[in-house]
């Protein structure tokens, strides 16, 4: 799991406020009337082929999740007498050990994967907004603790933390996974957030907005939250690949409902039905590789972001 | 991941014993001698990593290696055939109205340290467990009204009722400690005994928390046993790493449930691989009688009929749990307490025209939405408990509630923890659960855990075992009328009795029969028990049958 | 110094939030885990030992929850976790025993040889950006670290324990030998730790590679890099003194923001291996809710976490001297 670098020195929680524009920081774009997201549409049918690859891969699974009764015939949790068998023309992708139809597992498991996926990334984006955009722009006292918040949360390893949470809930589900994703999921965009808007409070066109008295939750959200869409986007992306992988281990861990069909619970019961020693691979690689697939899609978003905000990274040839 | 925890619940039970007359148990064929040594490799059910305790009385410590191996009973009752051999006591005898029963103790025992065995040791421990009711797991002084030592070597236990089914929590399944150590221990229910000493076979060896030794006790009472070394018990979490070893032969002797043994094990080495699943007690489906429409008998019987029963034993348990008896007996080891008039009644096929015309009949109608619901409109729509990590039982249930749709009522999944899922039962506050039932050597022990009203209390509180809320007064006088007779005849009316209760009244559903998982490689080791020599239950974490199964194999 | 002072303070107040966030979880969940728990234990635990659970976890306590806390401060303090639920009545502290030096070893190992493997591989791939190399390594390597940990550990298995029989199929060592400290012990260990170590590096190195990547095109375009260059110094110089060591110092932040993630996928992957460490206890923690168990092995992991970010900054320092020269 990678953690997007921007350039910046260490958190340091307790005089945060100094530490403002060191050298890469994305604070290196200049605003301009024209939003960023507008040079991110206009960029996105350009250059950067990673956006495109990646926005193509996740738009294949989202067409397969919402059409997936037309593109699976079988039923997902249907059991049959045929067990165990090896990919043919009737079971694309073989069948379990109690006859259900890998592939249509597979296929109604996108659904689970990317609504918790995406639903937590929301939530936590829109935590992350908030809280860091608040800390960026108020800075002081308020920063002082959300920037320990927000940190502390960081430094807390967010797997461990998840797998208490989600053991202490006796009835297991998606939903509940999905709430504890959100609460271990939310600090890292706000850190990104707030180190960009606290060097966005010092740019000419808050001074301006400031000054005509507009109101601060106005300039919060409506002046500098539209130049930071990139960095918003980024994070909502990273936050889903967390919460997608971190959702899959859970699964995995039968710490959420096993009767569920979805792409983790294929491996809980893969490898509870001890599919490696009966060499049924076509049991646990599919999904393995569709969750890494998508991982690599929402990955390559997120650099191709990373090569708009930081025109450094463009892959120019070296003069 | 089948929890230790079905095991730990499921090992529950009690036992009888008809006649005075002990038989022996079974030796390994083909012994000659000379086959001393080796160290045997055991993985019970999924345990670890270990902690170094081993008090005979904690429910969480190492049982598997105390219970038997080192610390031992009275009698030693085969759970497969309910027959009792003499162990520490070697006779006992009942009074005429089963109120008083005599132990004569062996002369020839010693703990390892040397001290001689006595009448006083056993006195000792049955006091401790009425000094501390937490460790009185059995329940026996509810029972026992007194306890005496008239000499070194006699016991005597008075009971308040007549009680023939206790001696087997008493003698089979109490272990007796060394006074001499033991009081001075100052509190036995927090009590770790790192380093246990009794009379048994073996001795601890080496211990840390990934793998734990037990050493021969070179100077075992039975002479001549037992003929291995060493016993060693690696750690492991989950039944996949169980597997790993078992495919790689590094195992000799395991009780854990396997997909596709044949596959992963036997097929890999099929001259010394084997496994056999002797089936020990009946997987139910409860249904909570205490609310609506499951005190209703038509709906019991509508859904029983729904049930695909052939799926759930070869999808859900692979083959290996066999379709329950309608009469809840095991079979076949209580083949001869079955009442002949059931000897050919068998659950069929699943039947959902059947479970349509027997709500019908009931006065059910199905709506538009197919469901269907009685004359007030209330539909027949509930949810069925499983434990989320029991994967066979999850899929029991999934089949079960696709059954059940099929059959025009509306049932929900409900995976849930084991904790929430264990409450909700004992406390009455759930719809329908599939969960296991407690065997004996007997019928009787089943019967009694599953219908008295004793073992059940109103929804809100607490109940032992009879979790779907039967109280009747005809099965209470069955059971008394068992528990009161040492006459087989008087015993045997009692138990077609309540087979008859179980067929015509369903107070809960069988579905198929819990196994004994177990497995085992003659590559090193023979001797062990199998379908023609059952001399003991052969799982390794069935306690103390263990220890009898430990003492007999010997070098291949 | 004053940096490394302040750095300091944030880590206690981490580890306090730690300590805090364990202390209010049982309490602030949802429905009644202990309850259920006590229902479970009822008649296999006399009243008092039932007392002593529901003070552990402040349940129908009559004391404020003020005094509840300063009661667990005080407890962690003494290194009393509590008595573990399942293996009752062992305390916490003695089931983790063992397994933390095979986590810490394993874990240890694997993250140090990933992070350079994957800080070397970044480099390179931005100084040669544009090549071969970097055109198929770094997409490559994309898909990599999105591969869920447990997952390539079942294909590592697979392929190169079932099928090929290069590999022992888990456990930490043979199940005939006595763990000891001799060299035939620790050359089985080694060999046993070779797929689960193999495992986290693979899964970890891409992010770290990627990271510097990205440092790295930063910093090369600094004035000083193109100075150096202009000034004719040799390449590998360049490299190495003016843009890596630059370069660098994000991603060792970087590293101890990721050790988090590695940890946790570290202890997915020990549970398919078998391998003796926490993540083993942790699984079975889970399966038998030994809620005490859970919680103390999170405390263990945060610790350890945060030992290790406390490490990192003490490199970060050593390396940056524009740090230094604050102090």
């Amino acid at each position: 799991m990678a953690v997007k670098q921007k350039g910046e020195r260490p958190f340091i929680a307790a005089d945060q406020t100094l530490d403002v524009g060191a050298a890469g920081e994305p604070g290196a774009v200049k605003p301009r009337n024209i939003s960023v997201l507008g040079r991110l549409v206009r960029n996105a049918a350009l250059r950067p082929w990673k956006i495109r690859l990646g926005l193509v891969i996740i738009g294949f699974f989202v067409l397969v999740a919402i059409f997936a009764p037309l593109i699976a015939w079988q039923d997902p949790q249907a059991f049959s007498r045929d067990a165990l068998l090896p990919p043919s023309a009737a079971h694309w992708m073989g069948t379990t050990q109690t006859g259900q139809d890998v592939f249509a597992q597979l296929v109604y498991g996108t659904r689970v994967t990317l609504i918790v996926g995406f639903t937590v990334g929301l939530v936590a984006t829109v935590l992350s907004v908030v809280i860091g955009l608040i800390a960026g722009y108020f800075g002081g006292l308020i920063d002082e603790v959300l920037s320990l918040l927000m940190n502390v949360f960081l430094v807390i390893p967010a797997l461990p933390l998840a797998i208490v949470m989600a053991g202490y809930v006796t009835v297991r589900g998606p939903i509940p996974v999905a709430i504890v994703l959100v609460v271990t999921g939310w600090a890292f965009g706000a850190r990104v957030l707030r180190a960009q808007t606290l060097s966005m409070r010092q740019r000419d066109f808050v001074a301006a907005a400031r000054a005509s008295g507009e109101s601060t939750l106005r300039i919060v959200f409506a002046e500098i939250l539209p130049n930071e869409i990139a960095i918003v986007c980024a994070s909502l992306i990273f936050t889903v690949l967390y919460a997608i992988l971190a959702e899959i281990g859970l699964e995995f861990l039968g710490l959420s409902d096993v009767t569920v069909t979805s792409w983790g619970n294929i491996l809980y019961w893969a490898t509870n039905g001890n599919a490696l020693l009966l060499e049924a691979w076509w049991w646990f690689v599919p999904a393995g590789l569709c969750i890494a697939l998508l991982g690599a899609g929402l990955a390559f978003v997120n650099f191709g972001i990373d090569e708009i905000t930081n025109p450094r990274l463009r892959d120019a040839s070296r003069s | 991941m089948r929890s230790w925890h079905r095991h730990a619940m499921a090992i529950i039970g009690a036992l009888i014993i008809l006649s005075v007359v002990l038989t022996g148990c079974g030796t390994p064929s083909g012994n000659n001698g000379s086959q001393y040594g080796g160290t045997v490799t055991i993985a019970p059910s999924p345990y670890g990593p270990f902690t170094r305790n081993f008090n005979p009385f904690l429910p969480n410590s190492d049982r598997v290696g105390t219970l038997g191996m080192i610390y031992e009973t009275l009698l030693s009752v085969n759970r497969l055939s309910g027959k009792a051999s003499p162990w520490l006591a070697s006779t006992y005898q009942w009074n005429n109205d089963a109120t008083s029963i005599t132990f004569n103790l062996r002369s020839d025992v010693k703990w390892t340290d040397t001290t001689d065995f006595t009448s006083a040791d056993v006195l000792f421990t049955l006091n401790l467990l009425h000094q501390y009711p937490a460790l009185d797991g059995g329940g026996l002084w509810k029972a026992i009204s007194d306890i005496s030592a008239p000499d070194a070597h006699t016991v005597v236990v008075n009971f308040k009722v007549p009680s023939v089914p206790i001696l087997w929590y008493l003698a089979g399944q109490t272990y007796i400690v060394p006074q001499h150590i033991w009081q001075n221990i100052k509190d036995p229910t927090t009590e770790t005994n790192p380093n246990p000493m009794g009379t048994g076979p073996f001795t601890l060896g080496s211990f840390n928390a990934q793998v734990y030794t037990l050493k021969k006790n070179a100077h075992y009472w039975q002479a001549g046993k037992p003929y291995v070394d060493a016993l060693r018990y690696p750690a492991y979490d989950a039944n996949a790493a169980a597997d790993v070893l078992l495919s790689t032969g590094s195992l000799d002797w395991s009780g854990v449930f396997s997909s596709d043994l044949q596959k992963t094990y036997v097929n890999r080495d099929p001259v010394h691989n084997h496994y056999w699943f002797p089936p020990a007690n009946v997987v139910m489906l409860y249904l909570n009688l205490a609310k609506a429409p499951f005190n209703n008998l038509a709906v019991r019987q509508a859904i029983s009929a729904a049930i695909d029963r052939e799926a759930l034993s070869t999808q859900a348990e692979l083959g290996y749990e066999p379709v329950a008896s309608p009469t809840a007996l095991v079979l076949p080891a209580n083949q001869s307490y079955l009442d002949p008039q059931y000897a050919n009644t068998k659950f069929g096929a699943a039947d959902a025209a059947k479970a349509a015309s027997t709500l019908e009949a009931a006065g059910f109608t199905k709506g538009s939405d197919g469901v269907y619901a009685d004359a007030s409109g209330h539909k027949l729509q509930f949810k069925m408990n499983v434990v989320t990590g029991w994967s066979d039982w999850v899929t029991a249930v999934q089949i079960m509630a696709q059954n059940l749709n099929a059959a025009g009522m509306k049932v929900t999944v409900n995976a849930i923890s084991f904790n929430d899922y264990i409450a909700a039962l004992s406390n009455g506050t759930f719809d329908s659960a599939i969960s296991w039932t407690n065997p004996g050597p007997t019928p009787y022990y089943l019967y009694q855990s599953l219908l008295a009203s004793s073992n059940t209390a109103p929804v809100g509180q607490a109940a032992n075992s009879n979790y779907e809320r039967w109280s009747d007064t005809a099965t209470d006088q069955l059971l008394s009328q068992y528990a009161g007779s040492p006459d087989a005849q008087v015993q045997q009316q009692a138990i077609a009795g309540l087979q008859k209760i179980m067929v015509e009244q369903m107070p809960a559903i069988p579905l198929m029969e819990g196994a004994t998982w177990y497995e085992y490689s003659t590559a090193r080791f023979v001797g062990w028990p199998d379908e023609h020599n059952q001399y003991a239950s052969p799982a390794p974490w069935q306690f103390p049958d263990a220890a009898v199964v430990a003492m007999n194999i010997h070098k291949a | 110094m004053q940096y490394l002072l302040r750095r300091i303070g944030f880590y206690l107040a981490a580890l306090w939030a730690a300590v805090t966030l364990n202390f209010l979880l049982p309490r602030l969940m949802p429905g009644d885990p202990v309850l259920l728990l006590i229902a479970r234990l009822q008649g296999r635990l006399d009243p008092h030992a039932i007392d002593a659970l529901r003070l552990q976890f402040g349940l129908g306590s009559q004391q404020s929850l003020f005094t509840q806390y300063v009661n667990y401060l005080d407890d962690l303090v003494h290194g009393n976790f509590g008595i573990s639920i399942n293996y009752y009545p062992t305390p916490v502290s003695e089931v983790i025993g063992t397994g933390l030096i095979w986590t810490l070893v394993l874990v240890g190992t694997s993250a140090i040889i990933s992070f350079l493997l994957g800080t070397a591989l970044g480099a390179l791939a931005a100084w040669r950006r544009g090549s071969w190399f970097d055109t198929v390594f770094s997409p490559l390597l994309t898909f990599f670290q999105a591969i869920p940990y447990f997952w390539l550990a079942l294909l590592l298995l697979y392929i190169l324990g079932l099928d090929l029989k290069w590999f022992p199929l888990g456990f930490g060592y043979s199940i005939e030998l006595e763990p000891a400290f001799n060299l035939n012990f620790i050359l089985d260990a080694s060999y046993h730790a070779v797929l689960p170590a193999f495992t986290i590096v693979i899964s970890s190195v891409a992010g770290w590679m990627l990271g510097m990547r990205n440092a790295m095109l930063t910093t090369l375009a600094e004035d000083y890099v193109l100075m150096a260059q202009a000034k004719g110094l040799p390449e590998r110089r360049v490299l190495v003194t003016y843009a890596a060591r630059n370069a660098i110092l994000p991603n060792i932040t970087g590293f101890a923001i990721s050790l988090g993630f590695v940890i946790g996928g570290a202890l997915l992957t020990e549970i398919i291996f078998s391998y003796p460490g926490i993540g083993f206890i942790l699984l079975s923690a889970v399966q038998a809710e030994d809620y005490p168990l859970m919680q103390a092995i999170f405390l263990l992991i945060a610790l350890i976490v945060l030992i290790a970010n406390f490490l990192a900054d003490i490199f970060y320092v050593v390396l940056d001297p524009r740090v230094r020269q604050e102090g």
